[in-house]
């Protein structure tokens, strides 16, 4: 790894300017070797030319199985693909699929409106991280110019999120990157009908583009070598086509993982991005069954290789799903989800306020801490550390136990923290209170609910009972 | 609901020491660096799971080869994953949206997995007996076996029996209804290592029923389950696997890579690896998401049911062969979905592309 950094770091400029966002070239070399930044992030190595022979051989060194793609300028940019092996338990993966929000030249003016006011306001909060839609993509589908071009200026007017510029016809094409070339869009996309022309403008303007050969695996291969040979261009994206109707998602979930089989080994023709359009499903007429037939498809196309998708369901239950799926499929499989222990806060508690304790499984801990804010009383949670486990399965493998409880009030400072000596377990505990008892005599151990959702309710009826002698109104 | 995921520690232990090829020997030139295995080069037939006897209709659950679809050109089949509906002998705190699918049914067993298999186009019917937990209704073994003997009666479709939990109770109710549904080829779910495995396999084979290794995200345990029913004389056509369910926001990602490595290691010679896998989709109700009332998080209408559709599908992509599920809405989904996997071959493939093509930008190619 130190001589693959410092192969890197000699191909930077070495100023140390700070302008990709990192303080020196030496933290942004390091950045790259661990695959977490693109080399496009430095704007010297893109924009001055006397770089330009050092940034190809640093994307050389770079260059995973599926090269990444950057969309979009920094730092309103987004990076895809960059996936080195075929299944998520061998290594990370990396550059969680950008979701992309439809809209239609076609749609109303506030319908451009909402749709794009929900990729910029949509967001789901999990284990205390906001996850948010990414990008938004523009359907020529009225096939005008003019129509196409109007939408465009709405949409810039209203977001500065990375876009796909979806149209066949290269003067329709061009008409937008006459508008927004400078901000890198994804061109969707060159096909066998007009690849010189789309090519030719992806090079022009410096976008990423996409070779779209859809049912036909190697005519997409040759596609993207005849775009790469004869128009230069190196970053694309590849639509295998996302073929309507359950069968045809089913097909291109096959499709999918054929190119991206062939990728991971080595097909340098095929290491790109993959592009999935679910939203093809409104193509048909499903009423009330196409969000739920296009988010099941996203859903698999997730877990399928898709590297960047395209949504046109604007359903919020569909997006919490879609997000929490890519959340789930792109965490670390090696690092246990834990957080360190300690005594938190829940609100601005006091010494006369509840004490629960829970494990450090990180669920666990979000959810525990969720249902008190929802309660709305000041809380302290005690976190013991079970080495990532829940509590059911800590209380089974001896790792929540009275003793590392009585450890933890020593260790964070409890006693001088309240005054009531009153510590709350949880009802899958239940069976270490009495021994807890035992080794904390001046304390009152109260076996809490099973289930996180109940504790609202829990200390609403027995919190003011207990602690101030039965002042039911003293909770609120 | 009963094989929710309570063992995060395995998941972990297993996944921090499993790397490629440390739990699987990999057959000599057969492993690549990448660990991408071509299903060509790995001729071992699939393992098929007969299901049902004399009174209900049998289904076949192919163990099938690897993921789903790591074959191409993509290959006919004519075994698609089966769906069986959850139904339970004393109604548990079952989510809104779900009770609503039943309501009037919730009280009666038999006209529950009959509105499951009728209405909701179940294939199976997996019915749970958490009532035979001494601290729920404490119910005699005798009177339960009879409630599924009955159910299996009216809806003549094969059915899957669950104990309550307590594996010597569970056990004894085994004994009773193996015996009182003997030749009916019903799934006993399940045997666990906490389990006598040699009685369990006894009443496998004397009855001819079908065996459900259950281990929480363990691989070595479900391996060991696997061998020991063998040795006690249990064919591998008569083991179904069940790695334990997390779903989607609770875990769903360790049994996607834990089916996903399963199935690699079937492919590379595994034997013991090489029965079909059985997930339990119904745990996705675990995940508040699934359930509760939240303005920023859409109907929950259509939340809960797209919630376990995700789950079932994300793990049968991975190469689970058969799902318990909940929600009668995502069973069906789920069932079409499916249906789809044994005829995308003869796809009208290019109307499709016709169809995409214009969808996204008219003018055609």
């Amino acid at each position: 790894m130190p001589s693959k950094v410092l192969r890197i770091l000699r191909l930077l400029p070495r100023l140390n300017c700070g302008r990709c966002g990192y303080r020196t070239c030496m933290v942004f070399a390091l950045k790259l070797a661990e695959g977490e930044e693109v080399p496009e992030k430095c704007p010297i190595l893109v924009e001055d030319e006397s770089y330009s022979k050092k940034l190809l051989e640093l994307k050389n060194i770079l260059r995973p199985p599926v090269r990444t793609v950057l969309i979009g300028k920094p730092p309103n940019s987004i990076v895809i693909g960059g996936k080195e092996v075929l299944h998520r338990h061998e290594l990370t993966w990396r550059f969680p699929t950008p979701i992309a929000i439809d809209v239609s030249d076609e749609d109303s003016a506030e319908a451009v409106e909402s749709r794009v006011g929900f990729v910029k306001q949509f967001y789901y909060e999990r284990i205390g991280r906001r996850l948010k839609l990414d990008m938004v993509a523009l359907r020529n589908s009225s096939g005008r110019r003019e129509e196409f071009v109007k939408t465009l200026r709405r949409i810039i007017e209203l977001v500065d999120v990375p876009l796909i510029i979806c149209s066949l016809n290269p003067r329709n094409m061009e008409a937008c990157l006459e508008e927004v070339g400078d901000r890198r869009p994804l061109i969707y996309a060159a096909t066998w009908g007009n690849w010189r022309k789309m090519g030719f403008l992806a090079n022009k303007y410096g976008c990423p583009i996409v070779a779209s050969c859809p049912g036909d695996p190697e005519g997409l291969r040759r596609l993207v070598g005849a775009l790469k040979s004869a128009c230069s261009v190196d970053e694309i994206v590849l639509d295998p086509g996302t073929l309507p109707e359950a069968d045809g998602i089913l097909y291109t979930l096959g499709l999918f993982t054929y190119l991206r089989k062939k990728a991971i080994k080595g097909d340098e023709f095929l290491g790109y991005p993959l592009l999935a359009v679910p939203a093809v499903v409104h193509s048909g007429d499903m009423g009330d069954y196409a969000s739920m037939e296009e988010a099941l498809a996203a859903s698999m196309l997730l877990s399928r290789y898709a590297d960047i998708m395209i949504l046109r369901s604007l359903e919020k239950w569909v997006h919490v799903a879609l997000l929490c799926l890519r959340d789930n499929l792109y965490t670390d499989p090696r690092k246990p989800p834990i957080i360190s222990p300690r005594l938190y806060e829940v609100g601005k508690p006091d010494a006369t306020s509840p004490l629960l304790v829970t494990c450090n499984y990180a669920l666990t801990f979000s959810l525990v801490k969720s249902d008190v804010e929802r309660g709305g009383v000041d809380s302290w949670i005690l976190v013991v550390d079970t080495n990532g486990t829940s509590v059911e399965s800590a209380v089974a493998g001896g790792r929540f136990t009275a003793e590392k409880i009585v450890k933890a009030i020593k260790e964070w400072g409890v006693e001088e923290k309240i005054s009531h000596k009153t510590i709350i377990i949880p009802g899958k505990a239940a069976r270490i209170a009495s021994k807890l008892r035992e080794l904390i005599p001046g304390w009152t151990v109260i076996v809490g609910p099973k289930e996180s959702k109940d504790i609202p309710l829990f200390i609403k009826e027995k919190w003011a009972v207990i602690v101030r002698g039965g002042d039911g109104n003293a909770a609120s | 609901m009963k094989n929710t995921l309570n063992s995060n520690n395995s998941v972990k232990d297993f996944l921090c020491k499993n790397q490629p090829g440390s739990t699987f020997p990999p057959v000599a030139g057969n492993v690549e660096e990448n660990d991408i295995i071509d299903v060509s080069d790995n001729p071992h037939s699939p393992i098929i799971v007969e299901v049902g006897g004399r009174t209900s209709k049998r289904i076949r659950i192919s163990s099938g080869m690897g993921p789903l679809f790591y074959k191409w050109p993509l290959e006919h089949t004519s075994n698609r994953p089966v769906i069986a509906l959850d139904v339970f002998d004393t109604p548990p705190p079952l989510p809104r949206v779900v009770k609503d699918y039943y309501k009037g049914f919730l009280e009666d067993p038999c006209s529950w997995a009959e509105k499951a298999v009728k209405e909701y186009g179940a294939d199976m019917v997996s019915i749970h007996f958490p009532g035979l937990d001494p601290s729920i209704l404490n119910r005699p073994v005798r009177e339960a076996a009879e409630i599924a003997v009955e159910v299996l009666d009216r809806i003549k479709v094969p059915i899957i029996v669950g104990g309550c939990g307590n594996p010597r109770k569970d056990l004894e109710f085994f004994r009773e209804v193996a015996e009182m549904a003997s030749g009916e080829g019903i799934v006993l779910a399940s045997v666990t290592v906490n389990m006598d495995i040699g009685e369990y396999a006894k009443l496998i084979v004397d009855h001819g029923h079908v065996a459900l290794a259950l281990a929480f995200m363990n691989i070595s345990q479900l391996k060991y389950l696997s061998r020991k029913l063998v040795e006690n004389g249990v064919p591998r056509n008569k083991i179904i696997l069940d790695p334990s369910t997390g779903g989607l926001g609770y875990g769903l990602e360790y049994s996607f890579s834990i089916i996903e490595t399963i199935k690699l290691g079937a492919l590379r010679g595994d034997v013991d690896l090489q029965s079909p896998i059985c997930i339990a989709s119904s745990n996705a109700w675990a995940a508040r998401e699934a359930w509760m009332k939240n303005p920023l998080w859409g109907d929950r209408k259509w939340r809960g049911p797209l919630w376990e559709a995700i789950t079932a599908m994300t793990l049968i992509l991975a190469g689970a062969d058969m799902a318990m599920m909940l929600h009668p809405l995502s069973a069906k989904i789920v069932k079409r979905c499916c249906e789809s996997i044994t005829r995308v071959v003869d796809l009208p493939k290019a109307e499709l592309v016709e169809k995409y093509m214009n969808w996204i930008s008219p003018g055609g190619r």
